[in-house]
Formats: C-alpha cells, structure tokens, sequence
C-alpha cells in the first residue's frame, strides 16, 4: 500500500485544495473542480493510508475526526458543484482549508484501539457523525453567506436537513455499539452529553420552518449559530484527544 | 382552561424552546461530567433515583443542572405526545381524501414523533429500573451473578495480541472468557460479544486500578475509577505490572432496551424515507 503512513500524501490534497480555491477566485472553475477532485481523492488514499499506520491494518485510525472533516466537506463541496453548476461552491473551500490546516496540525500517529472499539459499528459512527459536522458546517457557512448578501436564500437548508438525519444515523450507530461494548446506548458522560445537545440544536433547527415569527434572517442566524454549536461540541474532544499517547505516524 | 392547556402543551413554540433551554442544560452538564469523570462514571451503574440518593445529593454544587434537564425531557415528551395526537386527530380525517402515499408522508413526522417518544420512555425505564452488577473474573473460580441467581464458574480466560510485528504488539486484541453454569451449559463472553442469560446481559470490562476489599461482590466503581479519563488505552497494555490489570463481568438487565432499539429503526427508516420523498417532490416541481 503505497499511501502507508506517507503523510506527504496529505500535503499534496491539502496543496490541491489550495489550488482550487485560487483557481476559482479566479474564475478558472472547471480546473478549480478539478483541483478539488485531485485533492479528495489524494485525501480518501491519505485516509485509507492511516489503516496501517500501527503496522498491521486496523480501520480506526481512518476515521479520526480531525483528518476525515476536510475530506468531508470538501466531498460535500463537489457534489454541490457537480449537481448545481451554477452554485456558488467557492466558499465552502475555505472551511476545508481551515480544518486541513487542523489536520496537519494535529498528531500524526494512532490512538491505540482498546478491544471495544474495534467494530464496524464504530467506523460507522465517526464516519456518520464527521460527515453530519461537515454538513452543519457547509450549511452554517452558506446561511452566514445569504445574511452577508442580504438575500433571501435557504440553499443553506438541504445541508442541515441531511445533517440531521446522517447525525441521527451517527447516534443510532453510536447507541448500538455502546450497547455492545459497554452495556449502555446512553452513557452519562461527556461526550454523548455533547452529542445530544447538537442533535436537539438541529432539531430545533428543523421546527422553526413551523414558526411564523422567525423570518428568513432569523432563520439563517440559527443556522450559522449551529456552526459555533457544532464547533464547540467537537473540537473540544478533538483537542482533548490530542494529548491521548499514540502510536505510529 | 383545559383547552388553554392543552394548546399551550402542544405548541410549537413551546417546543422550540423546550429544545433550546435542553441544549444549554446538556451543554453545561458536558462541562460537569468533563471535569468530572469518575464521579459521573458511578451514574453508569446505578438507577437514577439509586444514584440521586447516594451519589448525586452529596455534591449538590455538581449536579444543580440535572434535575432540570430531567424536568425539561419530560416537558419535552409531554409537549411531543400532545403535538403528534393533535397532528395525527387533524390528518385522520382526510386520509381518503389524499391518496395512501400522500397521507403516509404528511403523517411520517408524526409517527416520527411517537417513536422519538418510545426511545424516551425506554431511556426512562432504563434509568429507573436497570440493574448493573460487576464481578471480578478469575479463571477457576466460581461467581454467584445475585440478578440472574446462577452460580457461574470462570472455565478459561484467553487474550488475543496483536501481530508481534507491529506497533500494537503489548495491546490486547480481543479477550474470550468461557463460563459454565451449574447444568454444564457453556457461556462465551467477549468484549463487544455480549451474552445472554435469561433478561440479562453478560458484558466484558476491564479496569486498571486495584479494588478494595472482597473481589467478588457487587461495588460501587468510583474509587476505582479514580483519576481515570474516558481515555482507556492504557488499560490494555501489557505492562509488567499485570496485577493491576483485571477483567470484570458486567451484569446488566435493560428493560428499556428493545423500546429503544425498536424505535430506532423506526425513526430512521422513517426519517430518511421522509426526506427523500421531500427532495424528490422538490425535484419534481423545479
């Protein structure tokens, strides 16, 4: 496996994330989609890459929150320039920079797995979850986009929705394996006190449609608040894990 | 006045900010349990009234967010049962109107409700009537499980490594515990295998800290779990030190558990059909 442990490989995504922005600032948008594709793809062999990053292939580390979210909201970013092309897709390159950034400064090597996070239900669940972040993150940019321009857009909307409901996937997930390893789909602890309160934030998210008294602006505001929400519910435990020993990398 | 209620209990409004005031109560309780680890980590094994009366009352300053977040999670199911029976009461009577597919997507949200309903009732019977018991495993020893009342002897305790070769070779891999009950019938439990004796559930666990007094009865676990992050890699490193390494049946009984599991299956399969029909009559009309 040629990706192995090379964490050059990052750095040549990141480097075509890079690139694609400028390109699209300058106009140049099918290369820029090109770069970006370039880029996710470099990400995605980065990614697969960490499974052997402790010399013997275990999926964990691929899934680590920190590395996964560029590659998230970039994957995000171009299927909304394939399915849209006249979508504005620029900005949401500059949350992709911000947590690529993160992802190279953060720890290189594995968080050893303990025998109860060795399962496919686990993989399913920080998969899930990163990619419902990435989506709030995408729709939180976009609504903060419309209230910059003053336009009544709710382009922002779709994102969250299916944030929502890959989020909800991520807790279905997250219940079931923490059933098997430890007895519990709800555990009183940190984490899933956090997890919970993004969930009822979206979920609150999604009955303000019903409520009359929140017009188009407000509405964005919510959305972009979820952002600030999201944030402080993940990156907290991302920066927690950083001190966490590892191995590899 | 009954009306009065009954429109307030099941308004919107009142549910919208139900779910904000939960959200800032569950954040700062994140906070807490975060500073807090091993104290609330005891919550885990215990019923919640268990727990009030022997943990939770002995450090008020601690857990001044709690009784209300259990006060807004029961207002919040309260609001959502009146909001779905008034949805479901004003949808029943156009269900000929509407053809079948028309009527299951205005009412899925609902049905999506009452079965967010169902997983809070089963996280309610979860917390108030569970019961989670923890017995020390030896190999050759016998343990009396008090919740099933079965006598259970410890035949075989194995540890998988990791292959020699790599970076993970002092880590456990995977743990197998064969167990025999008094009519000879063999139990395997592994971590992430739990088995199952009649409504109970045999879970793995392994700690690192050493416990006091007698191993084989049912303890509290925050001395032991003292100092102790959520972070357990080191508990399965092979150290030289491997006394301080012991492995834990846990006993649990979860009635709430199949409302829980059921309505999970429900709500996504739902929510997702839901969606995507929504985005496909979108597509439709653009």
């Amino acid at each position: 496996m040629f990706a192995t442990g090379n964490h050059l490989i990052l750095y040549v995504a990141v480097g075509a994330y890079v690139v694609a922005l400028a390109l699209y600032y300058i106009r140049i948008r099918e290369s820029a989609l090109a770069f970006l594709l370039f880029g996710v793809i470099f990400h995605i062999l980065y990614l697969v890459g960490r499974g052997w990053l402790g010399g013997t292939f275990v999926a964990n580390p691929m899934f680590e929150g920190p590395y996964i979210l560029p590659c998230a909201i970039a994957t995000i970013t171009l299927f909304s320039a394939l399915l849209d092309h006249d979508r504005d897709w620029g900005p949401l390159l500059l949350p992709v920079l911000l947590a690529s950034a993160f992802a190279l400064a953060y720890p290189r090597g594995m968080i050893p797995p303990t025998p109860k996070k060795v399962t496919f239900l686990a993989n399913i669940f920080f998969f899930t979850e990163v990619t419902a972040h990435a989506l709030f993150y995408s729709g939180a940019l976009l609504a903060f986009k419309s209230l910059l321009v003053r336009k009544d857009t709710s382009s922002y909307h779709g994102y969250l929705v299916w944030g929502f409901v890959v989020f909800s996937i991520a807790q279905v997930s997250g219940a079931l394996w923490c059933y098997l390893g430890w007895g519990n789909t709800f555990r009183w602890s940190s984490r899933h006190m956090m997890s919970a309160a993004i969930w009822l934030y979206y979920a609150a998210y999604l009955h303000l449609r019903f409520l009359s008294e929140w017009d188009a602006k407000k509405k964005a505001v919510f959305a972009a608040v979820g952002a600030a929400v999201v944030f402080v519910g993940s990156f907290l435990s991302n920066l927690h894990e950083m001190h966490f020993p590892r191995v590899g990398g | 006045m009954i009306r009065k209620i009954w429109g307030m209990l099941g308004s919107l409004r009142l549910t919208f900010w139900i779910l904000l005031a939960c959200v800032a109560l569950f954040f700062i309780g994140s906070f807490y349990m975060g500073s807090n680890y091993a104290y609330f980590d005891t919550m885990n094994e215990m019923t919640l009234q268990g727990w009030m009366i022997n943990k939770g009352i002995l450090r008020p300053g601690l857990i001044w967010w709690l009784p209300p977040v259990l006060i807004a999670l029961f207002l919040l199911g309260l609001n959502t049962f009146c909001c779905s029976l008034k949805r479901i009461m004003a949808l029943w009577p156009t269900r000929k109107g509407t053809g079948r597919r028309t009527f299951m997507l205005r009412l899925s949200p609902s049905l999506v409700h009452c079965f967010f309903l169902i997983i809070l009732c089963g996280h309610c019977i979860t917390s108030v009537a569970g019961s989670w018991e923890r017995y020390k495993l030896s190999e050759g020893e016998t343990i009396r499980l008090a919740g099933p009342g079965v006598d259970l002897a410890v035949d075989c305790i194995t540890h998988t490594y990791y292959d020699q070769n790599s970076l993970l070779y002092d880590r456990i891999a995977q743990t197998t515990v064969l167990l025999r009950d008094s009519a000879d019938k063999k139990i395997t439990v592994s971590f992430l295998h739990p088995a199952v004796l009649g409504s109970y559930h045999l879970h793995l666990d392994m700690v690192k800290k050493r416990r006091s007094g007698s191993d084989n009865k049912q303890k509290p676990v925050e001395t032991e779990l003292a100092g102790e992050s959520c972070n357990k890699e080191q508990v399965y490193k092979v150290t030289p030190d491997t006394d301080k390494q012991k492995l834990f049946l846990l006993v649990i009984r979860d009635p709430g558990i199949y409302l829980i599991m059921t309505g999970f299956v429900f709500i996504l399969s739902l929510m997702t059909w839901y969606f995507v029909e929504l985005s496909r009559a979108g597509d439709n009309k653009g």
